[in-house]
Protein backbone atom coordinates (compact mmCIF):
# COMPACT_ATOMS: atom_id res chain seq x y z
CA UNK A 1 0.00 0.00 0.00
CA UNK A 2 1.54 3.23 -1.04
CA UNK A 3 0.07 6.61 -1.20
CA UNK A 4 1.82 9.89 -1.01
CA UNK A 5 2.06 13.34 -2.30
CA UNK A 6 5.38 14.73 -3.13
CA UNK A 7 6.78 17.53 -5.13
CA UNK A 8 8.59 16.45 -8.20
CA UNK A 9 10.61 16.12 -10.18
CA UNK A 10 14.12 15.08 -10.70
CA UNK A 11 15.55 16.32 -13.95
CA UNK A 12 17.97 13.41 -14.09
CA UNK A 13 15.28 10.75 -13.66
CA UNK A 14 13.20 12.18 -16.42
CA UNK A 15 16.20 12.93 -18.56
CA UNK A 16 17.31 9.30 -18.49
CA UNK A 17 14.20 7.99 -20.15
CA UNK A 18 14.10 10.91 -22.56
CA UNK A 19 17.73 10.35 -23.54
CA UNK A 20 17.15 6.66 -24.01
CA UNK A 21 14.23 7.39 -26.26
CA UNK A 22 16.00 10.02 -28.32
CA UNK A 23 19.17 7.97 -28.62
CA UNK A 24 17.67 4.65 -29.63
CA UNK A 25 14.23 5.06 -31.11
CA UNK A 26 15.55 5.10 -34.69
CA UNK A 27 17.81 2.11 -34.16
CA UNK A 28 15.00 0.24 -32.45
CA UNK A 29 12.61 1.03 -35.26
CA UNK A 30 15.20 -0.10 -37.78
CA UNK A 31 15.68 -3.37 -35.88
CA UNK A 32 11.96 -4.01 -35.54
CA UNK A 33 11.31 -3.28 -39.18
CA UNK A 34 13.94 -5.80 -40.25
CA UNK A 35 11.79 -8.42 -38.58
CA UNK A 36 8.29 -7.11 -39.23
CA UNK A 37 8.67 -5.36 -42.61
CA UNK A 38 5.90 -2.95 -41.75
CA UNK A 39 6.10 0.58 -40.31
CA UNK A 40 3.08 0.36 -38.06
CA UNK A 41 4.04 -2.99 -36.56
CA UNK A 42 7.60 -1.77 -36.10
CA UNK A 43 6.34 1.31 -34.25
CA UNK A 44 4.22 -0.96 -32.06
CA UNK A 45 7.30 -3.01 -31.27
CA UNK A 46 9.25 0.13 -30.33
CA UNK A 47 6.44 1.26 -28.09
CA UNK A 48 6.20 -2.16 -26.46
CA UNK A 49 9.94 -2.15 -25.95
CA UNK A 50 9.85 1.20 -24.17
CA UNK A 51 7.03 -0.09 -21.99
CA UNK A 52 9.40 -2.85 -20.91
CA UNK A 53 12.45 -0.63 -20.65
CA UNK A 54 10.65 1.60 -18.21
CA UNK A 55 10.51 -1.33 -15.77
CA UNK A 56 14.24 -1.48 -15.29
CA UNK A 57 15.27 2.05 -16.01
CA UNK A 58 17.22 2.24 -12.78
CA UNK A 59 19.58 -0.41 -14.15
CA UNK A 60 20.68 1.94 -16.89
CA UNK A 61 23.18 4.57 -15.99
CA UNK A 62 25.23 5.13 -19.10
CA UNK A 63 22.86 5.68 -22.00
CA UNK A 64 25.51 5.52 -24.68
CA UNK A 65 27.41 2.44 -23.54
CA UNK A 66 27.39 -0.65 -25.81
CA UNK A 67 25.48 -2.72 -23.25
CA UNK A 68 22.62 -0.24 -23.18
CA UNK A 69 22.58 -0.19 -26.97
CA UNK A 70 22.57 -3.99 -27.08
CA UNK A 71 19.87 -4.10 -24.46
CA UNK A 72 17.58 -1.84 -26.50
CA UNK A 73 18.16 -3.94 -29.61
CA UNK A 74 17.50 -7.20 -27.78
CA UNK A 75 14.33 -5.91 -26.17
CA UNK A 76 12.87 -4.49 -29.37
CA UNK A 77 13.77 -7.68 -31.21
CA UNK A 78 11.92 -9.61 -28.53
CA UNK A 79 8.85 -7.39 -28.87
CA UNK A 80 8.94 -7.56 -32.65
CA UNK A 81 8.99 -11.34 -32.44
CA UNK A 82 6.01 -11.22 -30.07
CA UNK A 83 4.09 -9.21 -32.63
CA UNK A 84 5.10 -11.58 -35.40
CA UNK A 85 3.98 -14.52 -33.29
CA UNK A 86 0.64 -12.92 -32.51
CA UNK A 87 0.01 -12.48 -36.21
CA UNK A 88 0.97 -16.02 -37.07
CA UNK A 89 -1.18 -17.57 -34.35
CA UNK A 90 1.26 -20.19 -33.25
CA UNK A 91 2.27 -21.25 -29.78
CA UNK A 92 5.04 -19.69 -27.76
CA UNK A 93 6.98 -22.94 -27.70
CA UNK A 94 6.76 -23.50 -31.43
CA UNK A 95 7.84 -19.97 -31.99
CA UNK A 96 10.78 -20.20 -29.65
CA UNK A 97 12.26 -22.80 -31.92
CA UNK A 98 11.98 -20.56 -34.95
CA UNK A 99 14.88 -18.35 -35.95
CA UNK A 100 13.16 -15.14 -36.82
CA UNK A 101 15.17 -12.35 -35.25
CA UNK A 102 17.82 -10.20 -36.76
CA UNK A 103 20.76 -11.91 -38.37
CA UNK A 104 23.96 -11.61 -36.41
CA UNK A 105 27.32 -12.06 -38.12
CA UNK A 106 29.30 -14.91 -36.59
CA UNK A 107 31.95 -13.48 -34.31
CA UNK A 108 34.42 -16.19 -35.45
CA UNK A 109 37.22 -17.74 -33.44
CA UNK A 110 34.97 -18.88 -30.64
CA UNK A 111 32.78 -21.89 -31.29
CA UNK A 112 30.44 -21.13 -28.43
CA UNK A 113 29.94 -17.54 -29.60
CA UNK A 114 29.30 -18.68 -33.16
CA UNK A 115 26.75 -21.19 -31.90
CA UNK A 116 25.09 -18.51 -29.79
CA UNK A 117 24.74 -16.28 -32.84
CA UNK A 118 22.97 -19.09 -34.69
CA UNK A 119 20.41 -20.33 -32.17
CA UNK A 120 16.79 -19.12 -32.33
CA UNK A 121 16.46 -15.44 -31.45
CA UNK A 122 14.34 -16.08 -28.37
CA UNK A 123 17.09 -18.18 -26.81
CA UNK A 124 19.87 -15.87 -27.91
CA UNK A 125 18.02 -12.89 -26.42
CA UNK A 126 17.65 -14.62 -23.06
CA UNK A 127 21.32 -15.54 -22.92
CA UNK A 128 22.44 -12.07 -24.05
CA UNK A 129 20.23 -10.36 -21.49
CA UNK A 130 21.60 -12.51 -18.70
CA UNK A 131 25.23 -13.01 -19.64
CA UNK A 132 26.02 -9.85 -21.59
CA UNK A 133 23.71 -7.12 -20.35
CA UNK A 134 23.82 -8.56 -16.83
CA UNK A 135 20.15 -8.92 -16.00
CA UNK A 136 19.10 -11.26 -13.24
CA UNK A 137 16.35 -13.75 -13.93
CA UNK A 138 14.07 -11.63 -11.77
CA UNK A 139 14.74 -8.57 -13.92
CA UNK A 140 14.20 -10.66 -17.02
CA UNK A 141 10.74 -11.59 -15.80
CA UNK A 142 9.73 -7.95 -16.03
CA UNK A 143 11.54 -7.28 -19.27
CA UNK A 144 10.18 -10.27 -21.08
CA UNK A 145 6.78 -10.32 -19.44
CA UNK A 146 7.27 -13.88 -18.22
CA UNK A 147 6.84 -15.68 -14.94
CA UNK A 148 9.87 -16.79 -13.00
CA UNK A 149 9.42 -20.41 -13.98
CA UNK A 150 8.99 -19.41 -17.62
CA UNK A 151 12.25 -17.46 -17.52
CA UNK A 152 14.10 -20.37 -15.93
CA UNK A 153 12.62 -22.75 -18.51
CA UNK A 154 13.62 -20.37 -21.29
CA UNK A 155 17.20 -20.21 -19.99
CA UNK A 156 17.39 -23.98 -19.74
CA UNK A 157 16.01 -24.45 -23.25
CA UNK A 158 18.45 -21.83 -24.51
CA UNK A 159 21.35 -23.81 -23.08
CA UNK A 160 20.00 -27.00 -24.63
CA UNK A 161 19.71 -25.24 -27.99
CA UNK A 162 23.26 -24.00 -27.62
CA UNK A 163 24.54 -27.48 -26.87
CA UNK A 164 22.69 -28.87 -29.88
CA UNK A 165 24.14 -26.15 -32.08
CA UNK A 166 27.64 -26.93 -30.84
CA UNK A 167 27.05 -30.58 -31.74
CA UNK A 168 25.71 -29.63 -35.15
CA UNK A 169 28.71 -27.42 -35.79
CA UNK A 170 31.02 -30.25 -34.77
CA UNK A 171 32.48 -28.16 -31.97
CA UNK A 172 31.59 -30.90 -29.51
CA UNK A 173 30.64 -34.51 -29.96
CA UNK B 1 25.81 -40.93 -20.42
CA UNK B 2 25.07 -37.28 -21.06
CA UNK B 3 22.57 -35.73 -18.67
CA UNK B 4 20.03 -33.18 -19.81
CA UNK B 5 21.68 -30.70 -17.50
CA UNK B 6 25.20 -31.50 -18.53
CA UNK B 7 26.37 -28.53 -20.54
CA UNK B 8 29.84 -28.39 -22.03
CA UNK B 9 30.27 -24.74 -21.11
CA UNK B 10 30.47 -22.78 -17.91
CA UNK B 11 28.79 -19.50 -17.06
CA UNK B 12 32.14 -17.80 -17.61
CA UNK B 13 32.30 -19.31 -21.12
CA UNK B 14 28.78 -18.03 -21.75
CA UNK B 15 29.68 -14.54 -20.57
CA UNK B 16 32.57 -14.37 -22.99
CA UNK B 17 30.48 -15.78 -25.85
CA UNK B 18 27.65 -13.39 -25.09
CA UNK B 19 30.07 -10.47 -25.10
CA UNK B 20 31.39 -11.48 -28.53
CA UNK B 21 27.89 -11.96 -29.93
CA UNK B 22 26.71 -8.68 -28.43
CA UNK B 23 29.59 -6.82 -30.00
CA UNK B 24 29.07 -8.55 -33.32
CA UNK B 25 25.39 -7.67 -33.25
CA UNK B 26 26.11 -4.01 -32.53
CA UNK B 27 28.80 -3.82 -35.20
CA UNK B 28 26.28 -5.10 -37.75
CA UNK B 29 23.83 -2.31 -37.02
CA UNK B 30 24.14 1.17 -38.48
CA UNK B 31 25.25 3.95 -36.14
CA UNK B 32 23.04 6.45 -37.97
CA UNK B 33 19.72 5.56 -39.54
CA UNK B 34 19.40 7.41 -42.84
CA UNK B 35 16.88 8.63 -43.66
CA UNK B 36 15.44 8.68 -40.15
CA UNK B 37 11.96 7.29 -39.76
CA UNK B 38 9.25 9.88 -39.15
CA UNK B 39 7.17 8.43 -36.37
CA UNK B 40 3.42 8.57 -36.73
CA UNK B 41 1.20 10.82 -34.63
CA UNK B 42 -0.38 7.78 -33.03
CA UNK B 43 3.04 6.58 -31.93
CA UNK B 44 4.03 9.99 -30.55
CA UNK B 45 0.78 10.12 -28.63
CA UNK B 46 1.40 6.72 -27.08
CA UNK B 47 4.93 7.71 -26.16
CA UNK B 48 3.70 10.92 -24.55
CA UNK B 49 1.47 8.82 -22.32
CA UNK B 50 4.43 6.65 -21.49
CA UNK B 51 6.51 9.68 -20.61
CA UNK B 52 3.75 10.81 -18.29
CA UNK B 53 3.80 7.40 -16.65
CA UNK B 54 7.54 7.52 -16.21
CA UNK B 55 7.26 10.97 -14.74
CA UNK B 56 5.02 9.61 -12.01
CA UNK B 57 7.15 6.51 -11.53
CA UNK B 58 10.33 8.50 -11.17
CA UNK B 59 8.62 10.37 -8.40
CA UNK B 60 7.63 7.15 -6.70
CA UNK B 61 11.19 5.87 -6.85
CA UNK B 62 12.44 9.12 -5.43
CA UNK B 63 9.87 8.91 -2.69
CA UNK B 64 10.91 5.41 -1.67
CA UNK B 65 14.52 6.48 -1.51
CA UNK B 66 13.63 9.44 0.60
CA UNK B 67 11.55 7.59 3.19
CA UNK B 68 14.62 6.75 5.21
CA UNK B 69 15.43 10.41 5.40
CA UNK B 70 11.91 11.09 6.67
CA UNK B 71 10.36 12.26 3.48
CA UNK B 72 12.92 14.66 2.21
CA UNK B 73 11.21 16.43 -0.60
CA UNK B 74 12.98 17.63 -3.65
CA UNK B 75 11.56 20.30 -5.79
CA UNK B 76 13.02 21.56 -8.97
CA UNK B 77 11.71 23.81 -11.63
CA UNK B 78 10.67 21.91 -14.66
CA UNK B 79 9.16 22.85 -17.92
CA UNK B 80 5.92 21.24 -18.93
CA UNK B 81 7.31 18.99 -21.56
CA UNK B 82 4.47 16.57 -21.89
CA UNK B 83 1.36 17.41 -23.71
CA UNK B 84 -1.68 17.72 -21.50
CA UNK B 85 -4.17 14.98 -22.00
CA UNK B 86 -7.90 14.65 -22.18
CA UNK B 87 -8.14 13.39 -18.64
CA UNK B 88 -7.54 16.81 -17.31
CA UNK B 89 -10.45 18.11 -15.34
CA UNK B 90 -10.76 21.53 -13.86
CA UNK B 91 -11.32 24.88 -15.31
CA UNK B 92 -8.29 27.01 -15.65
CA UNK B 93 -6.97 27.88 -12.25
CA UNK B 94 -3.66 27.63 -10.51
CA UNK B 95 -3.64 23.87 -10.65
CA UNK B 96 -4.80 21.10 -12.89
CA UNK B 97 -5.10 17.41 -12.17
CA UNK B 98 -4.29 14.62 -14.60
CA UNK B 99 -5.18 11.04 -13.91
CA UNK B 100 -2.49 8.63 -15.00
CA UNK B 101 -3.21 5.05 -13.97
CA UNK B 102 -3.42 5.10 -10.20
CA UNK B 103 -1.36 8.28 -10.05
CA UNK B 104 -2.70 11.78 -10.04
CA UNK B 105 -0.39 14.40 -11.40
CA UNK B 106 -0.97 17.98 -10.38
CA UNK B 107 0.49 20.72 -12.49
CA UNK B 108 0.60 24.25 -11.21
CA UNK B 109 0.07 27.46 -13.10
CA UNK B 110 0.28 30.14 -10.43
CA UNK B 111 2.40 33.26 -10.66
CA UNK B 112 5.97 33.35 -9.45
CA UNK B 113 5.83 34.55 -5.85
CA UNK B 114 7.37 37.85 -4.95
CA UNK B 115 7.77 36.91 -1.30
CA UNK B 116 8.90 33.81 0.53
CA UNK B 117 6.31 31.25 1.46
CA UNK B 118 4.51 32.32 4.63
CA UNK B 119 4.64 30.01 7.61
CA UNK B 120 1.63 27.90 8.44
CA UNK B 121 1.03 25.70 11.42
CA UNK B 122 -1.42 23.09 12.60
CA UNK B 123 -3.31 24.57 15.50
CA UNK B 124 -5.06 21.35 16.51
CA UNK B 125 -3.23 18.07 16.83
CA UNK B 126 -4.43 14.70 18.09
CA UNK B 127 -3.29 13.85 21.59
CA UNK B 128 0.36 12.93 21.84
CA UNK B 129 1.52 14.55 18.62
CA UNK B 130 4.16 17.24 18.92
CA UNK B 131 6.23 19.23 16.46
CA UNK B 132 9.24 17.24 15.25
CA UNK B 133 11.02 19.19 12.55
CA UNK B 134 10.52 21.57 9.69
CA UNK B 135 12.23 21.81 6.35
CA UNK B 136 12.26 24.53 3.77
CA UNK B 137 12.37 22.20 0.92
CA UNK B 138 13.64 24.25 -1.89
CA UNK B 139 14.24 27.69 -3.12
CA UNK B 140 13.31 29.26 -6.38
CA UNK B 141 15.85 32.01 -6.69
CA UNK B 142 15.80 33.69 -3.32
CA UNK B 143 12.29 32.78 -2.26
CA UNK B 144 11.32 29.70 -0.33
CA UNK B 145 8.47 28.11 -2.22
CA UNK B 146 7.87 24.83 -0.39
CA UNK B 147 7.95 23.68 3.21
CA UNK B 148 7.31 20.47 5.08
CA UNK B 149 6.57 20.17 8.78
CA UNK B 150 6.66 16.87 10.63
CA UNK B 151 4.88 15.98 13.84
CA UNK B 152 5.37 12.81 15.82
CA UNK B 153 3.70 11.01 18.72
CA UNK B 154 5.39 8.84 21.37
CA UNK B 155 4.60 5.77 19.27
CA UNK B 156 6.71 7.35 16.50
CA UNK B 157 3.72 7.76 14.19
CA UNK B 158 4.48 10.64 11.88
CA UNK B 159 2.19 13.25 10.49
CA UNK B 160 3.31 15.63 7.76
CA UNK B 161 2.02 18.92 6.55
CA UNK B 162 3.55 20.01 3.25
CA UNK B 163 2.68 23.16 1.39
CA UNK B 164 4.02 24.99 -1.58
CA UNK B 165 3.36 27.87 -3.86
CA UNK B 166 1.53 26.73 -6.96
CA UNK B 167 4.25 28.13 -9.18
CA UNK B 168 3.93 27.57 -12.90
CA UNK B 169 6.22 24.79 -14.07
CA UNK B 170 6.09 22.82 -10.83
CA UNK B 171 4.29 19.55 -10.45
CA UNK B 172 3.26 17.20 -7.68
CA UNK B 173 2.15 13.60 -7.71
CA UNK B 174 -0.27 11.70 -5.58
CA UNK B 175 0.37 8.04 -6.22
CA UNK B 176 -1.73 5.24 -4.88
CA UNK B 177 -2.87 1.77 -5.75
CA UNK B 178 -6.13 0.10 -6.57
CA UNK B 179 -7.00 -0.25 -2.90
CA UNK B 180 -6.93 3.50 -2.34
CA UNK B 181 -10.05 5.58 -2.52
CA UNK B 182 -9.96 8.99 -4.08
CA UNK B 183 -12.62 11.52 -3.25
CA UNK B 184 -13.16 15.17 -4.09
CA UNK B 185 -13.62 17.14 -0.88
CA UNK B 186 -13.55 20.63 0.53
CA UNK B 187 -11.36 21.80 3.36
CA UNK B 188 -12.51 25.01 5.01
CA UNK B 189 -14.34 25.83 1.79
CA UNK B 190 -11.35 25.10 -0.43
CA UNK B 191 -11.30 22.41 -3.12
CA UNK B 192 -9.31 19.32 -2.37
CA UNK B 193 -8.88 15.60 -2.89
CA UNK B 194 -8.67 12.88 -0.27
CA UNK B 195 -6.65 9.74 -0.98
CA UNK B 196 -7.76 7.29 1.63
CA UNK B 197 -6.91 3.70 2.50
CA UNK B 198 -9.32 2.03 4.87
CA UNK B 199 -7.00 1.44 7.77
CA UNK B 200 -4.06 0.42 5.61
CA UNK B 201 -1.14 2.75 5.42
CA UNK B 202 -0.81 6.35 4.62
CA UNK B 203 -3.62 8.72 3.69
CA UNK B 204 -3.20 12.03 1.97
CA UNK B 205 -5.48 15.04 1.95
CA UNK B 206 -4.62 17.76 -0.52
CA UNK B 207 -6.31 21.12 -0.82
CA UNK B 208 -5.74 24.30 -2.71
CA UNK B 209 -5.86 27.82 -1.34
CA UNK B 210 -6.38 29.79 -4.55
CA UNK B 211 -6.30 33.11 -2.79
CA UNK B 212 -2.91 32.51 -1.23
CA UNK B 213 -1.72 30.53 -4.26
CA UNK B 214 -0.70 27.64 -2.04
CA UNK B 215 -1.28 23.89 -2.26
CA UNK B 216 -1.40 21.94 1.00
CA UNK B 217 -0.96 18.25 1.66
CA UNK B 218 -1.53 16.44 4.90
CA UNK B 219 -0.10 12.94 5.10
CA UNK B 220 -0.87 10.64 8.00
CA UNK B 221 -2.18 7.24 9.03
CA UNK B 222 -4.98 8.81 11.05
CA UNK B 223 -8.62 8.37 10.11
CA UNK B 224 -10.45 10.75 7.83
CA UNK B 225 -12.35 12.63 10.54
CA UNK B 226 -9.14 13.46 12.34
CA UNK B 227 -7.49 14.40 9.08
CA UNK B 228 -10.16 16.98 8.33
CA UNK B 229 -10.00 18.29 11.86
CA UNK B 230 -6.25 18.77 11.52
CA UNK B 231 -6.46 20.24 8.02
CA UNK B 232 -9.11 22.74 9.00
CA UNK B 233 -6.93 23.90 11.87
CA UNK B 234 -4.08 24.93 9.57
CA UNK B 235 -3.50 28.65 9.99
CA UNK B 236 -0.81 31.18 9.17
CA UNK B 237 1.71 31.00 12.00
CA UNK B 238 1.31 33.64 14.64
Amino acid sequence: MLIYLQMIESEEDRALFEQLYLEYRQLMFYTAKRILHNDQDAEDAVHQAFLSLIENLNKLSDIKCPKTRAFCVVIVENKAIDILRSKKYISQEEFQEATCGIEIPLPGGNGLADALAKIPARYREALLLHFYVGYTTHEMEKQLGLTRSAVLKLMWRAKLALREQLEKDGTIE
Amino acid sequence: MKSKNDFPFSDEDLKEAARLVGESMLASLPTEIEPPHIFSEAFNEKMNKLFAKEKARSTRRRFLRSVAAVLVVILTVSSIWLATDADAWADFRQWIRHVSGFDDIYEFYGPTPSVSLPKYEITWLPEGYVFSFEMDEDKDGESIIARRIAYENPGQDMLFLAYNYMVEGHTAVAASDEQSNCEEVTVAGMEGVLYYNEGHGSNVLVWFDEEAGIAFALQTNLDRALMFQIAESVQPAA
